[in-house]
């Protein structure tokens, strides 16, 4: 044990009970120590001495600071609070922009396929295209009247598969529509159809199957190309118009519909007024016989056969335009094009789940990555404006603190 | 306010209003009374913060000590005053007339000024607080040995100091 380095402790008491004995021995047997430790004591005690009691200041000051009412960790660290506001406000605008650009594509895309599904629907559904008609009719008509007051509406797929409305449905402007009951009405349906399909002589087969079933008939048919080579086929089908929105429908689900077209021309006024018309022609015919038979001179008769003929030709002639506009009124047609898909492109393998979830987590990873990306560019952007509000912040901070 | 858990029931102004004046004092003599009031101030804004970590492993003034010393040191490291040239140690006073005295009052204080901040600190902490050993290795945050040694050479440095030429008056 060292003597000297432990006799300041010896002084002071901090040694052990042993250690202190030990000390006590070597002291008492040693005078130049003993002096040593005296010179401590009083050099302890002077130090003591020496140190003054100054006069308190600032405690009431303190006691007041302490006892404030503690502000709100937003009013403490207010330039923090700015900063984060300005991020979470960015990030969120960043947010629903996105949002709003992802449900407007995605409405894009479901427009396309919807449109096919519920054009007849939407037909329905609008009441403008209805007005003229729906004060004549009962409820029931309404909705029939609706249906076959139908105008052009055209669809037509994009590249890649998507719909677009090119024209709205409403009536014609000139076909304001009369008084008519609705089960008068004669509609001209015209539709075209083009379908991706994957075997264009089997859907042909099924679309002339399915215009049979319904009471129809198939006009006209072509088919170019092999099957599996690109091969085409061409079908008009004349289908009973009451059956023209369903045939439509399963036609649609033959494949893949890349064009969808339909109209609708109401010629009710010009079928009535063809109807009228041979009424007349009837009836004047029918007056020019009665005269022919009570004719005695034979010029007079001459005159009379040529005005008959005249008239008989006529209305020989609107009688024929009424069956053509009967027959097109009854049945509807469809230009239906099917198409075989392109067989050179390989149909992607199925994935299992494990690489679904890898994908979807790298690309969530992305995601997440872009936006934090963009936030960064966003608060880079604009620092001009939050960054001096920042330091203004910060410095004002530092004042109060002061 | 917040609460000291191992008193219990304590809060931060209680604290000051018990301990201000030992901080205070402290702070003077560490860092001189021109800066005492705000060292001493934030080394209790800095324990309002900091109570709800107090353990009670030590006591409460330890505790406020070892806070206001690193006050004290940041303050002189700021300030570039290394020492307050012991402007807080009265060679005056009245209270050693009549006292033996072995040492010129003029000369300690000036040794004292002399000594390095770490003798300095101990010296001030177990000879003028009259904290112990232990309770000084917790306020400087070091060992105890640490404390022993440095008082050992603290006192071995002044004794050199005062044997000096102008040292010695006894």
């Amino acid at each position: 044990m060292n003597i000297q380095e432990n006799l300041k402790a010896y002084v002071d008491g901090e040694l052990t009970p042993e250690e202190m004995e030990f000390m006590a021995k070597a002291i008492e047997a040693d005078p130049a120590l003993q002096q040593e430790v005296q010179f401590m004591k009083m050099l302890g005690f002077e130090i003591k001495k020496l140190a003054t009691e100054p006069a308190i200041e600032g405690k009431a000051e303190l006691l007041g600071k302490l006892n404030k009412p503690k502000a709100p960790w937003w009013i403490r660290h207010r330039a923090l609070a700015l900063v984060s506001c300005c991020v979470a406000g960015l990030a969120m605008v960043s947010f629903f922009a996105s949002k709003v650009g992802g449900l407007r594509s995605a409405q894009m895309e479901s427009e396309g396929s919807e449109m096919a599904v519920s054009s007849e629907a939407k037909e329905e559904a609008m009441p403008s295209a209805d007005a003229p008609v729906a004060g004549y009719m009962t409820p029931e008509r309404q909705s029939a009247g609706a249906a076959e007051f139908r105008s052009r509406s055209t669809n037509e797929g994009t590249a890649n598969g998507t719909f677009k409305s090119v024209s709205p449905s409403t009536p014609p402007a000139g076909n304001a529509a009369p008084p008519v009951d609705a089960d008068f009405r004669k509609v001209i349906r015209n539709a075209e159809l083009e379908i991706k399909v994957e075997d264009a002589g089997k859907s042909l087969a099924k679309a002339t199957t399915l215009a049979d079933s319904v009471g129809g008939f198939v006009e006209s048919s072509s088919k170019t190309g092999q099957q599996g080579k690109n091969g085409t086929a061409n079908a008009v089908l004349r289908v009973p118009e009451k059956q023209f929105a369903r045939v439509l429908d399963q036609l649609r689900d033959l494949g893949e519909v890349v064009v969808d077209n339909s109209n609708g021309d109401d010629v009710t006024a010009e079928y009535v007024d063809l109807e009228s018309r041979i009424k007349v022609m009837k009836a004047e015919e029918d007056s020019y016989i009665t005269m022919l038979r009570a004719a005695r001179r034979t010029t007079e008769i001459l005159e009379i056969k040529e005005r008959l003929s005249r008239v008989r030709q006529e209305r020989e002639s609107m009688q024929g335009q009424l069956q053509v506009m009967k027959s097109q009124t009854r049945y509807s047609t469809i230009n239906l094009s099917l198409v075989e898909k392109v067989t050179s492109e390989k149909p992607a393998a199925p994935q299992d789940w494990g690489n679904d979830t890898w994908n979807g987590a790298v690309n969530g990873l992305k995601g997440v990555g872009r936006f934090l990306g963009q936030v960064a560019i966003f608060i880079f952007v604009y620092s001009p404006i939050w960054l001096p509000v920042v330091l203004l912040g910060w410095f004002f901070t530092r004042k109060a603190k002061q | 306010m917040q609460e000291n858990q191992p008193g219990g029931n304590l809060t931060i102004a209680d604290l000051a209003d018990a301990h201000y004046a030992v901080v205070y004092r402290f702070c003077a003599r560490r860092v001189g009374t021109e800066l005492a009031k705000d060292a001493a101030q934030e080394t209790f804004l800095t324990a309002q913060r900091r109570l709800k970590d107090f353990r009670g492993e030590s006591s409460v003034q330890v505790w406020l000590l070892g806070i206001a010393n690193n006050h004290c040191r940041n303050l002189s490291r700021k300030t570039r005053k290394e020492s307050p040239l012991m402007e807080a140690w009265d060679c005056n006073d009245e209270r050693a007339e009549g006292a033996s005295q072995i040492v010129d009052r003029e000369a300690l204080r000036q040794a004292l000024g002399k000594l390095s901040p770490e003798h300095r600190e101990v010296v001030l902490l177990h000879e003028v607080e009259g904290l112990t050993y232990e309770d000084a290795a917790k306020v400087l945050d070091v060992p105890v040995g640490t404390v022993k040694s440095r008082l050992h050479h603290a006192f071995l440095n002044l004794r050199r100091l005062l044997s000096g030429p102008e040292g010695a008056s006894a």
